[in-house]
């Protein structure tokens, strides 16, 4: 059992790493709620092993090394996984994504305010895309049209917040 | 080639067909820079999400406020509070956690098929998380999936030591292997040899008494190393060697014979025995929880009464003419039942009584009885023969063949005839060891069954 100091010291690492291994699970397992149970039961093995951390690794590294595992363990068809690739390619887009993670934390903090200043139908696609969750057949019967024109229109969406969080990013680096 | 944008877009909309995925995947394993543009796309997909959530619940919140009249304040967000609640009991449940040990499962025991364990130190429910430890399979099939992605069948009888998620140790029995890229060098050590994958589907038996070791690939590439020395052998698609002894055989593509999984023992009994099974049976003592529908149940307690069990079997010899009878055997196949501790069981001897007078009558609604029925009388018995389970063996055939039995089934005065078997060791203490052989119910092992070789025709 770890120490109470310890016990902060993983409390502090694992709440920083959170959103980082959240997003990753996320973005590998389709279904809401098997990616919750997933993340949660990572935090667990993680605290469980938290002895065997080696301080040398980004902490975050290690985090999604034993949630790629949990993720692994899954049983394919009941959790809709996204993954597809081979275990050798989620290896590679593991440590990716532990080493882009810290870089892109800044992103989050202008999306909110780029995703409100998106205009009212471009604005409405985000909304049943991304807090209802709908699929773009469904959001096609909302909207009128079909699947593949909202798929077309949501990638022009993810374009244009990206280049307003770049160009947010750079102005808040050219500011003193 | 699919522009990569494109299909970045539909792998995030999860609308990928297998053809495009595989293009991915190609075009994923070309560049390093191909990977980071992919994971930074799935990313920001997530953080949009993240953000979206947040924009809309701080809406919901202000228009709510708005329409209460309240003072427009900053809301936690609804969602967000339930993550923030789950995180917290998480981190809450971690620190007041029991004393405990730290993980170090790296398997699972994905799904068992009329399976019975032996003893082991490893749990043996369906999806139990597996650490190091040993697997005895008794009886049916066991899948194990490691981390490492190799899925492992055990076929019984078996024996398996896991070590960790690239390796584990066969002593006896077979293995069926299916090996993901993932898994590429995945190892089963034999008592003669080690058997090391390269991304197949293979079968490995040892036989226990010899130690020999079989393997054989139904697809792809092993190695099998030889133990004593650094030999080794290479096998591919169909091919199957063998290691004995001082030999480490050679690859042979003789894709004709079925994969040998253990040596197989001749019974010896010839064409001019008959085999009966049992028409009925059943075991008397009850012990609530420890009952058994397939297993006869066997066990003499040191208290007696209902925590006793016996076994009753009926066999008809209608079709057998009694008087001709040269000899006989009765063959039980014992299997562990679960119950009681080997340990404190020494070597057990079991008979074999025939029931005489007018007591034979009974049928199987005295199972799980506390006694043989007193309705049907007290039994009368004549001893036919004994045999003797060593000290921590629960399964195997035994028999019992006796001039005896064969005396007894000869004077018959019926062709319904009753056995009894009763444990004549009684255990040093409670918590004794419970025998069960199958009964006629089993779903795989063969039933009690009673060899009869007559001089003569059949009647």
């Amino acid at each position: 059992m770890l120490n109470e100091q310890e016990q902060l010291r993983f409390m502090r690492l694992w709440t920083a790493a959170q959103p980082a291994v959240s997003g990753y699970v996320r973005s590998l397992v389709r279904d809401r709620a098997v990616a919750d149970e997933v993340l949660q039961e990572t935090s667990l093995v993680l605290f469980r092993r938290f002895d065997e951390y080696d301080e040398q690794r980004p902490f975050v590294a290690w985090a999604l090394g034993i949630a790629r595992f949990q993720v692994l363990s899954l049983n394919r068809d009941a959790a809709r996984s996204r993954v597809a690739f081979d275990t050798n390619l989620l290896a590679r887009f593991t440590e990716t994504w532990g080493e882009l993670a810290p870089g892109a934390s800044d992103r989050s903090l202008f999306l909110q305010d780029c995703i409100q200043r998106l205009a009212a139908r471009a604005r409405q696609m985000v909304r049943l895309r991304y807090y209802e969750e709908l699929t773009a057949e469904e959001m096609a019967r909302q909207l009128g049209g079909t699947g593949a024109a909202v798929r077309v229109a949501l990638q022009r969406i993810r374009q244009q917040l990206r280049e307003c969080v770049e160009r947010q990013l750079r102005a808040e680096g050219e500011t003193p | 080639m699919t522009d990569p944008e494109k299909l970045i877009a539909a792998w995030l909309d999860g609308s990928l067909n297998e053809a495009e995925q595989a293009e991915l995947n190609d075009w994923l394993k070309t560049d390093d820079e191909n990977m980071r543009r992919f994971t930074d796309a799935a990313m920001f997909e997530q953080q949009i999400q993240s953000a979206t959530v947040a924009v809309e619940e701080q809406t919901a919140a202000a228009s709510f406020n708005a329409s209460v009249g309240g003072a427009p304040r900053r809301e936690f967000s609804r969602r967000s509070f339930a993550v923030f609640a789950a995180a917290l009991v998480v981190i809450l449940a971690l620190v007041f956690w029991p004393q405990h040990p730290a993980d170090r499962t790296f398997a699972t025991l994905e799904q068992t098929r009329a399976a019975l364990w032996e003893s082991g130190d490893l749990p043996t429910a369906d999806g139990s998380r597996l650490e190091q430890g040993t697997l005895r399979l008794a009886e049916g099939l066991a899948t194990l999936k490691f981390d490492s992605g190799a899925e492992v069948v055990l076929e019984a009888p078996a024996t398996l030591i896991l070590l960790d998620a690239m390796n584990c140790e066969l002593t006896r029995g077979t293995t069926v292997s299916d090996i993901p890229e993932s898994a590429v060098g995945f190892r089963i050590t034999t008592p003669s040899a080690d058997v090391v994958d390269y991304g197949t589907r293979f079968a490995v038996s040892v036989y226990e008494e010899t130690g020999e070791t079989h393997t054989q690939v139904i697809e792809g590439r092993v190695q099998v190393e030889y133990a004593q020395s650094d030999e080794v052998v290479e096998l591919t698609t169909g091919q199957r060697n063998t290691v004995i002894g001082e030999t480490l055989g050679a690859a042979t593509d003789d894709a004709e014979h079925e994969h040998q999984t253990i040596a197989v023992k001749p019974v010896d009994h010839g064409p001019d025995w008959t085999l009966l099974e049992p028409v009925k049976d059943a075991y008397t003592g009850n012990v609530k929880d420890h009952n058994s529908n397939v297993l006869l149940l066997v066990k003499k307690d040191i208290r007696g009464g209902r925590v006793n069990r016996i076994a009753y079997i009926g066999f008809d010899l209608k079709d057998i003419n009694q008087q001709r009878i040269e000899e006989a055997e009765l063959l039980l196949y014992f299997a562990p039942t679960g119950w009681g501790l080997a340990s404190h069981m020494p070597d057990a001897t079991f008979s074999v009584y025939g029931m005489i007078g007018d007591v034979t009558d009974w049928d199987e609604s005295i199972l799980h009885k506390d006694r043989f029925p007193a309705a049907l009388g007290t039994p009368e018995v004549v001893h036919l023969g004994s045999f003797t389970i060593p000290q921590g063996v629960q399964k195997g055939r035994f028999h019992v063949r006796t001039e005896v039995l064969s005396e007894f089934l000869r004077k018959h005065p019926t062709s319904e005839i009753s056995l009894k078997v009763v444990r004549d060791t009684v255990a040093r203490d409670n918590g004794t060891l419970v025998h069960g052989f199958a009964s006629r119910r089993h779903p795989v092992l063969p039933p009690p069954t009673l060899a009869i070789r007559t001089d003569g025709e059949l009647r």
